[in-house]
Parts: C-alpha cells; sequence; structure tokens
C-alpha cells in the first residue's frame, strides 16, 4: 500500500510540477492545488498507514491495535487551510485577468516596469496612470479600484506579448 | 504567569473580532483598534520581563503535557520579538488611521491587521512544528487581505506573485512537517530537538532541513528566493507595506533560527555554509537592488531584503557574537523598516510622488520633518550614535572574531552601499530644488510646497475634500497629521536605543545564548526540570 500510495505521490508531484512550469496562471493554480494535495498526502503517508483499524478507541487497546490519528488531523488541518487560500488565490487570478487582460504570467509585469506606478498625493489608493505615461498626464483611464476588462494598452507592449503568448502556445 | 503566554496571543485576535462587530463608523472601529494594540504592548512588555526574570515560560494548551498537546513557549528571542512586532503593531494601527481611506477600511482592514499580528505573536510563541505552519497561515490570509482590497491594476499584479510565491513556499514548509513527523513521530520542537539526533537516517533528516531552508527561505526573501518581495511591497498602501516589511519577512529569518538551532544541528556545517553564502549574497543582492531604483517604495523594499541578510550572518556564523549581533540588528531593522517607509509616505503626500526625480526642496519647506528623515536613514546606515551603528558595530566584531576575511569585507562593502540610496534619497527628495510642477496648473518652480498641492489638485476629482484636507496637513509642516503620531515615537525608541543601547544588547546576548544552547527551553518545554512537573 504504502508503495503504490509512494508512486502515486511520485507522479502527482511531477504532473504539478510540470504544470506550475507552466507560463499560464491558470495552469499554475492547478498545479498549486495539485501539489497542495499531494503534501497532504505526504503527511498521512509518512504517518504511517493501518489498515482496518480505529483510531479512537476506549480504555483498554482492541486486540487489532488501532490507527494514528493525528496525520488525518494535521491533512484535515492542511486541507481547510488549503482550501481558504486557493479559494482566495484563484479569485485573484480572476480579478488580475479581469483587471489585466491577460493569464499570461510574462505578460504581468506592469507592477514591476520602471515608473510603473505614480502615487498621487491625496490619493491613498494610488490610483494608476499607465506605465508609459509622461507625468504631466492626468490619469485618463478609471480609478484603478474597478477592473477594466481590456488588455494593457500601452505601446511596445503588443509586439512583446505577441511574442510571449505565441511562446505560451508552442510551449 | 503561563496565562500571558495566551494573553499575548488571544488580544488580538479578539481585538480583531471586537473592531470587526464594533458599532459605530470608521473611527470607532480605529479606537477599538488602536486600544487593542496597547494592550498588546502591554502584555508583552510584562511577558518579556516575566521571561527576563524567570527564564522561559511554558503553556500547555488544553492541559495535553508536552509532546502530546500544542504548547506555547516563550524564551527571550521570542518575547523579545513578540515585543518589538506589539510596538510595530501599535504604530501601524495608529498610522493606519489616517492613512487608509474609508472605503478600504470597510473591507475589515483593522481585523485583518490584528490577525496578521496575532499571526506573527503566534509563530513567535509556539513551541509545536505544525502550530507554526497555522501561524504562518494565519499570517499569509491576513497579509492577503491586507494587500487587495482597493488594489488597482498594479497592485493585482504585484499580488498575484506575492501570493503565488508564498503559497509555493507553505506547499514546500507542509511537505517536510509531514516527513519530518514521519521521522520521528513527534511536532514538539522540543520533543524533536531530543529524538532527531537518534533517526537512523541522518541523511534523510539533512533532506528534510534543506526543504525547511527553502520554505523559510522563500518566506523570509533570502537571496535566491525574494523575487516576490520586489514585485509586490512597492505595491501597497504605505501602512501596509510598513507593517509587511517590518515584520513579515522577520518571522521567517525567526524560523530559520529557530529550527536550525534547536532542530537540525546534526549537520551544522553545511547548512552553516549555505547560510553564510546566502546571507551574504542576499545582503549585496538587496544593496545592489535599491541603488538601482528611482522609486522610494522599491528602494526601501531592496532594503527590507539586504537587511535579512544581516540577520542571518548571525546563523551562518554560528558564533554567541554574532548570534547576539544579529538578533540586536533584527529588533533594529524592523523599526527603521516600519519607520522609513511610513516616512516616505509623509514625503509623498508633501512631495506629490514616490518617484526622486519628481521631488525635491522638502528641506526648505519642512525642515523638521526632514530632519526625522535624516535621522532614520542614518540609523539604517549605522551612523554612530544610533541603533544602527551598535548593530553593525557587533556584526563587524563577529565577523573579525570568525576570522573570516571575506565575510567581513562583505559586511563593510554592504554597509557603505547601503549609505547610497539613502543619500540619494536624501538629495533629489529633499536636497535639490523642487521640479517645475509638470503640470503647468498652479505649481511654480519657485515654491517648492505647491508640488504637493499640484499633487492634491489632480487627485481632488476623484477624492474630493479628503485629499485635500490630507495634502494641507503635510504641506503645512503642521503636526496635525496623525501619521506624525507613529513616526515620532518610532523615532523616539530608535533614538532611545541609540543612545543607550545596553539593556537590549543585554537582551540580545540573552536571546543567542537561549539559541545556541536550547537545554533551558527544552527543559523548560518537556518540564524535565521543576517548573512543569
Amino acid at each position: 500500500m504504502e508503495i503504490v500510495l509512494g508512486g502515486l505521490v511520485g507522479v502527482l508531484m511531477a504532473a504539478s510540477v510540470w504544470l506550475m512550469l507552466s507560463r499560464d496562471l491558470v495552469k499554475f493554480l492547478f498545479g498549486l492545488i495539485l501539489i497542495g494535495n499531494v503534501a497532504n498526502l505526504v503527511i498521512f503517508l509518512a504517518g504511517g498507514l493501518t489498515l482496518g483499524a480505529p483510531p479512537l478507541i476506549g480504555a483498554e487497546e482492541p486486540a487489532g491495535g488501532y490507527a494514528n490519528a493525528l496525520p488525518q488531523a494535521l491533512v484535515l488541518t492542511a486541507i481547510v487551510i488549503g482550501f481558504a487560500l486557493v479559494s482566495f488565490t484563484l479569485i485573484l487570478a480572476m480579478r488580475a485577468w479581469q483587471a489585466l487582460g491577460t493569464t499570461d504570467v510574462d505578460e504581468m509585469v506592469i507592477a514591476e516596469r520602471r515608473g510603473a506606478y505614480t502615487w498621487v498625493a491625496g490619493d491613498r489608493l494610488g490610483s494608476v496612470r499607465s506605465a508609459s505615461d509622461e507625468p504631466s498626464e492626468r490619469p485618463d483611464d478609471e480609478p484603478g479600484d474597478r477592473p477594466v476588462d481590456r488588455p494593457d494598452g500601452e505601446p511596445g507592449d503588443g509586439a512583446g506579448g505577441g511574442a510571449g503568448s505565441d511562446a505560451g502556445a508552442r510551449s | 504567569m503561563s496565562t500571558l503566554l495566551v494573553v499575548c496571543v488571544l488580544i488580538p485576535i479578539v481585538t480583531a473580532a471586537l473592531a470587526f462587530l464594533w458599532p459605530g463608523g470608521r473611527r470607532a472601529r480605529a479606537r477599538v483598534s488602536i486600544v487593542g494594540m496597547l494592550a498588546l504592548v502591554l502584555a508583552a512588555a510584562l511577558l518579556l520581563r516575566e521571561v527576563m526574570l524567570h527564564g522561559v515560560l511554558v503553556a500547555h494548551m488544553g492541559g495535553w503535557n508536552a509532546p502530546m498537546g500544542i504548547t506555547l513557549v516563550a524564551d527571550p528571542l521570542g518575547a523579545l520579538l513578540v515585543a518589538v512586532a506589539a510596538l510595530v503593531g501599535l504604530a501601524v494601527s495608529i498610522h493606519a488611521v489616517e492613512d487608509i481611506p474609508d472605503e478600504v477600511a470597510v473591507n475589515g482592514f483593522d481585523s485583518f491587521l490584528h490577525l496578521l499580528v496575532a499571526g506573527v505573536v503566534g509563530a513567535f510563541l509556539t513551541g509545536d512544528i505544525f502550530n507554526l505552519y497555522v501561524w504562518f497561515e494565519v499570517m499569509l490570509i491576513s497579509s492577503f487581505a491586507l494587500m487587495v482590497p482597493g488594489g488597482d491594476r498594479v497592485r493585482l499584479d504585484g499580488a498575484v506573485k506575492y501570493i503565488v510565491l508564498n503559497l509555493v513556499s507553505t506547499v514546500i514548509l507542509l511537505t517536510s512537517i509531514g516527513l519530518l513527523y514521519g521521522l520521528t513521530g513527534t511536532l514538539n520542537m522540543a520533543d524533536l530537538a531530543g529524538k532527531l539526533p537518534g533517526v537512523e537516517n541522518q541523511e534523510l533528516v539533512t533532506v528534510v532541513s534543506v526543504l525547511f531552508l527553502i520554505a523559510f527561505g522563500i518566506k523570509a526573501a533570502v537571496f535566491p528566493l525574494f523575487f516576490w518581495l520586489p514585485a509586490s511591497y512597492h505595491t501597497l498602501p504605505i501602512s501596509v507595506s510598513a507593517l509587511f516589511a517590518a515584520l513579515m519577512t522577520k518571522v521567517g529569518v525567526y524560523a530559520l533560527l529557530r529550527t536550525f538551532t534547536l532542530l537540525f544541528t546534526g549537520d551544522e556545517a553545511l547548512i552553516r555554509g549555505v547560510v553564510l553564502a546566502a546571507a551574504l549574497a542576499t545582503m549585496v543582492v538587496g544593496v545592489l537592488g535599491a541603488m538601482t531604483h528611482t522609486d522610494m517604495r522599491r528602494i526601501l523594499a531592496y532594503h527590507v531584503i539586504s537587511s535579512i541578510g544581516f540577520m542571518l550572518l548571525g546563523l551562518g556564523l554560528g558564533s554567541a557574537l554574532a548570534m547576539s549581533a544579529s538578533i540586536f540588528y533584527m529588533v533594529h531593522g524592523i523599526l527603521v523598516k516600519a519607520l522609513l517607509f511610513m516616512l516616505i509616505g509623509l514625503v509623498a503626500t508633501a512631495g506629490g510622488s514616490f518617484e526622486l526625480g519628481r521631488l525635491g526642496g522638502l528641506y526648505r519647506t519642512r525642515p523638521g520633518f526632514s530632519m526625522l528623515f535624516l535621522l532614520a536613514a542614518l540609523a539604517l546606515v549605522g551612523i554612530p550614535p544610533l541603533s544602527g551603528f551598535w548593530a553593525k558595530l557587533a556584526l563587524v566584531e563577529a565577523g573579525i572574531a570568525s576570522g573570516a576575511g571575506w565575510v567581513l569585507a562583505t559586511l563593510l562593502l554592504t554597509s557603505l552601499l547601503t549609505f547610497v540610496p539613502m543619500i540619494r534619497i536624501w538629495s533629489e527628495a529633499f536636497w535639490k530644488d523642487a521640479p517645475p510642477a509638470a503640470n503647468g496648473s498652479d505649481g511654480e518652480p519657485g515654491t517648492p510646497a505647491r508640488g504637493g498641492a499640484r499633487g492634491a489638485g489632480d487627485a481632488a476629482d476623484a477624492r474630493g475634500a479628503r485629499a485635500d484636507g490630507s495634502s494641507v496637513a503635510g504641506t503645512g509642516n503642521g503636526g496635525r497629521d496623525a501619521r506624525l503620531v507613529p513616526v515620532i515615537g518610532l523615532s523616539l525608541v530608535l533614538l532611545g536605543i541609540g543612545l543607550a543601547p545596553g539593556s537590549l544588547l543585554e537582551l540580545a546576548d540573552d536571546a543567542a545564548a537561549g539559541l545556541l544552547d536550547p537545554r533551558a527551553y527544552i527543559d523548560g518545554v518537556l518540564g524535565t526540570t521543576g517548573e512543569n512537573p
């Protein structure tokens, strides 16, 4: 049984790493969900498998021995936490897709571009001007707290982005 | 007195719930939040005093004694860091009243601030490795909730990287905890310390320790694993930046210190070497990154990375002197990072931008505030009477004592280079003349103070009177901006440490001694001495 589960852990781990190496954020997140489950399996497996024995026992020990309940408790905790994190991350990915117009992580670079973020005094939300704005331009798009369902409309971004998605399609 | 441990964890959690449910508007909730932080500071100070007087404090949850149940432990290092974290939490909770707009705070900002602090405090106090993971998650999910609401495209972009890479670290941590449990059958750290040397397969222990190194290394933003930090920290509201920069990475550092002095001591030479190399690389890369940027927040974000290197030097060198110096540096680093982030927020309010190129002339318009910034910048760099000096002096002493010339050289070079970006902020934002107003609206080159008014004018359409009001407070050299309260408070604390470093140095020595000789910790937890029969 351990061998089978061990093999399963290996296969799932390989699959999730493969998914996480993808440039597509959605595939990456699928990989992350999968690898979270692999981690749970690892705990389960490392805690030792006991077949057909009860985890909760009375005052005297039953003849067939008993199962260690702790790994299951740990896995349960990890599942609950993982569920919360994954739900949050999926929503975030959706918001990011709505706001940035892409799930290709090679195109999700606006935060790291130099001068990407022009902060204006008094505007504590930090409304964004697009990265190529000259300082003199007024913010022409909506305040950033509403998602904008369109790609980052910048000159010079089209070429790089196009190349990126081509490469993504190839891989 | 062990209830004090539980109280320290409970105060922020209870305050989070209260701040969420409290009737009344933002002001009322913020008041609850500040009172909660004050209570936490008080409890943490009592805890620290108790630990200094009576040694390691232990509380067993639910009446299950050590190896079975979850244990909370306060040793000198944990108690010291809890106190510092509480102090930063207090500063941020005051700062946020003015900094976070009401429409964002309504998403539960105050509650999540307290939950994050609860996660930090819990991580510092827990004696159970799986519980440490849970506190990391508490911290992580609260940090998500603090960074995303009110976010625009840029912040969403940064948040994706922050969250995704931190989740990877979480999975690695969880896997390694599972493997550790499989090897030893226990999760209590004191118990693990006793059982790990007896594990047959020591190679596997080394593998697991490397997994821990990677997981905590990502959390701590150590050299090859830091990329999430500069991708996200500069996109956050200043209160959140200050909180994250001060506390989040330091929990990773604490976890590294704890696990690699208590648990994985078997393969010391290998781990020490890896940590030392990573620490030096982190220092250098961080400071080089800081030199390349012109956005003040990005400069500071890279400084955060650089300072992580200094904090890990103690673990890398392994001597009591170096460990103590690193712990001292950690306390100093937490406070000075929070202070600097808050200061650049004020700079940007006064000058209208975080971009150095658009700032200028602040020394002429706001001399008092400029002196505060200079003080904090010099404290970071380590100019003599300030706190950073003692931290770096102690590190240099440790470097000399270790006899490794290249460690010493890197240390001194990094310290020197740290100076460059700070001096650039100083000369660009404070000394040079204000750049001509690009808008051609009301700001004339001759009146640098108008920079702020110009920015406010831009935003006035969007934000109305509020933007105007805050800008007046910012440019008018007055103390009416509530954000000045935590700034001045933290400056005084740093100045106090600088002028009288003795007691903190003693504390750091105690903490280092507790790390390098964990017998008191183990005995306290397992009750092998009199305290918990």
